[in-house]
């Protein structure tokens, strides 16, 4: 709206800016403060010894040898990178920085498995970090300098553009290694602060990673995404923590519209899940299975139901402790942080590490290289293999948590979901149980795997790397185990051991023989009457259905055969989860004055001192449902069909509060009751 | 050493903008406000005709020019003087009348090499956030000491290993700008704590 006529002002206003823009206001120094940098370092030194001192303990000789060896290891590094920049003969010495840097990647490795050795360690990688980094800037530069070399033309011509473009700031200090540009922020350079229009188009645009769940105006080259990840990685190792990218839906929770959850099922879950009032703001919490902490979520401003699978609170907090946290989903970014909200409410887990479809850098797979972590320290948690099609290794495949009946129709289940059945996963052992336990395992492999060899310096041995202890923990899980399958393929199939299910079992560590022998442990049918299957009852081998492998897999253990019996044939197979899960039943309880002599009472008053509540209470009734764990090896399991009518005929005394057997169900009724 | 902040004249924002906005320059002193003329063409309703035409109409030029940005000029900080208001001019149909006034106003434009003084919004593992007024500043990591290195945590922050320095979220901070762009509503700029008498000037809640 600003009139025309005025304009000469306005342009005389508009070249000074323009001057301004071009020349800065550049105090012009260019600080050489490499004195300054050295005493820096000599100060580093002494702290680091005090540090090791405190260490204490008999290793403490042998660790002080090894942390002096690798600290020279690294000097020896510096030095060369020092001879690099002051302009001797590039490749050579650059060969020698990369081979020394990997002895130190070595010995790193080492020193990271002893106890207590974290803020050492850290503190050297950090130095060995600033190092590397100042290497691989010189290595940028001098293969720019050789390329310019080459072609005498080139250089001038950028000369000439340098000149010509005020605005790449070859004065300032700070762009001393520009370009190439490692990245865009506002699309200007975020590190010598030229702009990205003005940059001569020859840096190919598909090299650039868009990090938007940083910053939706953040993009960065690949050499800088590298960069970064090397940084995370020696930070988060130096931690002793590793990655971890957790995904949402079916791996954490469960989700489900309003407008898809049937009358019948919002009964049940408004009165299984019925609990205190909450102080969520997002939505109504209702019920819980564990502690303080709700699992089913009424969000009415997404206009969703979502279930948190349970024991979801503990991992994390548990996981959080070994690993450094992602949330990395396919749904949008509202829903994204509407559920991180809802696991880590402090947002102290996750922070802004969450990254939705929006920030992805491809339409219908995940990648890692918006994470910014390094494959080899990365653990993915997902429950659909096909999105990691390059990380597959990484992946810790979940079975899919399906809660809701329009999550199984989602995925064309003919099975009930687990609220249909009145149903829950087990907090103890259910999945991500299960799960903690093998990423405690996996942290511990990664960070202590090769403890009692650690102070015999081998030369050139790669770090640990998760994708290798992850297939290794696997090999292990059926490596006593001689599988034989009895039609389980289509007959004439010519080579089996391309099926799925015998490199499943192969991937597992099992041993697969198309004949049975002495050394076979189980046999894998679908239907008691084959010759193998018969010849497995006599000679008292296990007879397992082939859920059995898939449920190793799922399970990371050797799951119970009991648990996997083959049918006759006749009972259809009612089992949804291979995790093992507990009946959630809406029970009314009665709380009566006349309570002193009733045994019911007694128990519910117990209740109602943790949490006073007015009567009548509706309580969750939490029941193992199954005796599986006294199942014989053999067929003598019920089905589970039969196991929740009983108990759902029987509720009462099911509820646990009159006898229970086991100490573990023991334990699931307390959590059961505790509102 | 302080290098002297010589917080521009204008402390008196009618705005929004509060906090640290105090602006400072190097030797070269400050260049970042400007005061400058200004015009622009007011619609006003013919339900304001009356003895306070002139101050409707400044009223309106006030709420409509302050805080706002363009890429030409930079930010609006403050009208300082309304220097003549036209004859207006009816439109058709509407009745509206537009007047076209011409104005003077102070100007907040950052240009490269500047100092000045923001709060940290956020902090990350590419660098940090930094807010001075309007003006959003990125500094990554590169501009931002060697010996200050990410923490992630409760509180992701840049600290030294001694800990002695540590930059978070509503940390104050003195920065040097290396790039600005000036998009049609918005400048924004590329900042560096990596020289001299740059960094740390205040911690979460203190004063600076
Ligand atoms: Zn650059």
């Amino acid at each position: 709206m600003e009139s025309e006529e005025d304009a000469n002002m306005d342009d005389l206003l508009f070249q000074t800016f323009s001057a301004l823009e071009a020349n800065g206001v550049d105090s012009g120094q260019e600080e050489e403060d490499e004195e300054v940098e050295e005493e820096e370092e000599e100060e580093e030194e002494e702290e680091l010894e005090v540090e090791v001192e405190e260490l204490g303990g008999e290793d403490e000789e042998e660790f002080l040898a090894e942390v002096e060896g690798v600290e020279e290891d690294i000097e020896s590094v510096r030095e060369l990178v020092g001879k690099l920049q002051e302009g001797e003969d590039g490749d050579d010495i650059a060969a020698e920085v990369e081979e020394a840097g990997k002895s130190v990647e070595v010995g790193l490795g080492e020193l990271a498995g002893v106890e207590g050795s974290g803020s050492a360690v850290g503190k050297l990688r950090g130095r060995f970090g600033e190092v590397m980094d100042r290497f691989q800037a010189l290595k940028g530069r001098i293969a720019e300098e050789n390329v310019g070399r080459r072609s005498e033309d080139s250089l001038k011509r950028r000369r000439v553009d340098v000149a010509e473009e005020p605005t790449v700031p070859a004065e300032m200090g700070a762009g001393k290694m520009c370009p190439p540009h490692p990245g865009y922020m506002f699309d200007i350079c975020f590190r010598c602060g030229a702009e990205k229009s003005t940059i001569p188009n020859n840096e190919p645009a598909q090299d650039r990673v868009g990090l938007r769940y940083i910053h939706e105006r953040l993009e960065v080259s690949e050499l800088e995404a590298s960069r970064v990840r090397n940084a995370e990685l020696r930070r988060v190792t130096g931690k002793q923590k590793l990655l971890l990218v957790v995904d949402l839906d079916h791996t954490m929770l469960n989700s489900a519209r309003f407008t898809e959850v049937p009358l019948e099922e919002r009964t049940y879950l408004s009165t299984a899940y019925h609990g205190s009032n909450s102080n969520n703001i997002n939505g109504a919490c209702v019920g819980q299975q564990q502690g303080n902490m709700s699992s089913l979520h009424q969000l009415t401003s997404l206009g969703m139901w979502t279930k948190l699978r349970p024991f979801a609170h503990r991992f994390l907090e548990e996981a959080s402790k070994l690993y450094e946290m992602y949330v990395y989903t396919m749904g949008e970014r509202a829903y994204a942080w509407a559920m991180a909200k809802l696991l880590d409410p402090t947002g102290q887990l996750f922070g802004d590490r969450i990254i939705s479809q929006t920030d992805s850098t491809k339409r219908h797979t995940k990648d890692l290289d918006v994470v910014l972590g390094s494959e080899s320290a990365v653990v993915i948690l997902d429950d659909t293999e096909a999105v990691w099609p390059n990380h597959r290794s990484n992946l810790i495949l979940m079975e899919r948590y399906h809660f809701f009946t329009s999550s199984c129709n989602q995925f064309r289940l003919r099975t009930p979901s687990l609220a249909q059945l009145h149903r829950d996963e087990s907090e103890i052992d259910g999945t991500l149980a299960n799960t903690l336990r093998t990423l405690k395992e996996i942290h511990h492999e990664f960070f202590n795997g090769q403890r009692g060899k650690i102070m015999k310096r081998r030369p050139l041995q790669e770090s640990p790397d998760v994708r290798e202890v992850i297939r290794s923990i696997r090999a292990k899980l059926l490596a006593d185990c001689s599988i034989v399958f009895s039609r389980v393929f289509p007959t004439g199939v010519k080579h089996p051991e391309f099926h799925p299910l015998w490199q499943l079992a192969v991937e597992l560590g099992a041993r697969c023989r198309t004949s049975c022998d002495r050394s076979t442990t189980h046999v894998v049918a679908l239907d008691r009457g084959t010759d193998k299957a018969r010849w497995a009852k006599q000679h008292g081998i296990f007879l397992v259905h082939p859920r059995w492998v898939e449920a190793a897999s799922y399970q990371w253990c050797r799951p119970h055969e009991g648990d996997y019996p083959v049918s006759d044939g006749s009972s259809a197979q009612t089992v949804t989860t291979f995790s093992r899960n507990i009946l959630v039943e809406p029970v009314v309880i009665e709380i009566r004055s006349n309570a002193g002599d009733d045994p019911l009472g007694e128990v519910v008053s117990g209740s109602a001192e943790v949490a006073p509540v007015v009567a009548p209470v509706i309580a969750p009734v939490v029941d193992l449902g199954s005796d599986k764990s006294e199942a014989g090896p053999l067929l003598e399991m019920k089905s589970d069909k039969e196991n929740i009518a009983s108990t759902a005929e029987n509720p009462n005394q099911d509820s646990g509060l009159s006898s229970p057997d086991s100490a573990g169900e023991d334990i699931l009724i307390t959590s059961g009751l505790e509102i | 050493m302080r290098i002297a902040i010589l917080g521009c004249a204008y402390a008196v924002f009618r705005g929004d903008w509060v906090g640290s906005f105090s602006a400072g320059g190097t030797e070269n002193g400050s260049k970042m406000f400007f005061h400058i003329y200004l015009d622009r063409n007011m619609q006003l309703h013919p339900r304001h005709f009356g003895p306070h035409l002139r101050d409707k109409l400044i009223a309106k030029l006030i709420q409509d020019v302050e805080g706002t940005c363009s890429g030409r000029h930079g930010f609006v900080v403050a009208v300082t003087a309304v220097e003549t208001i036209g004859s207006g001019l009816i439109r058709d149909g509407t009745g509206f009348v537009t007047f076209p006034v011409k104005y003077q106003c102070v100007v907040f434009r950052p240009f490269k090499g500047e100092i000045l003084e923001s709060v940290v919004t956020m902090v990350n593992k590419m660098g940090f956030f930094a807010e001075a007024g309007p003006v959003q500043i990125f500094v990554s990591n590169h501009l931002i000491p060697d010996d200050m290195v990410f923490q992630s945590g409760d509180v992701p922050s840049y600290e030294t290993s001694d800990g002695s320095v540590r930059i978070q979220k509503d940390s104050e901070v003195r920065l040097k700008i290396v790039g600005t762009r000036v998009d049609a509503t918005e400048i924004f700029c590329i900042g560096t704590i990596k020289d001299d008498f740059l960094g740390l000037i205040g911690d979460p809640g203190g004063a600076t």
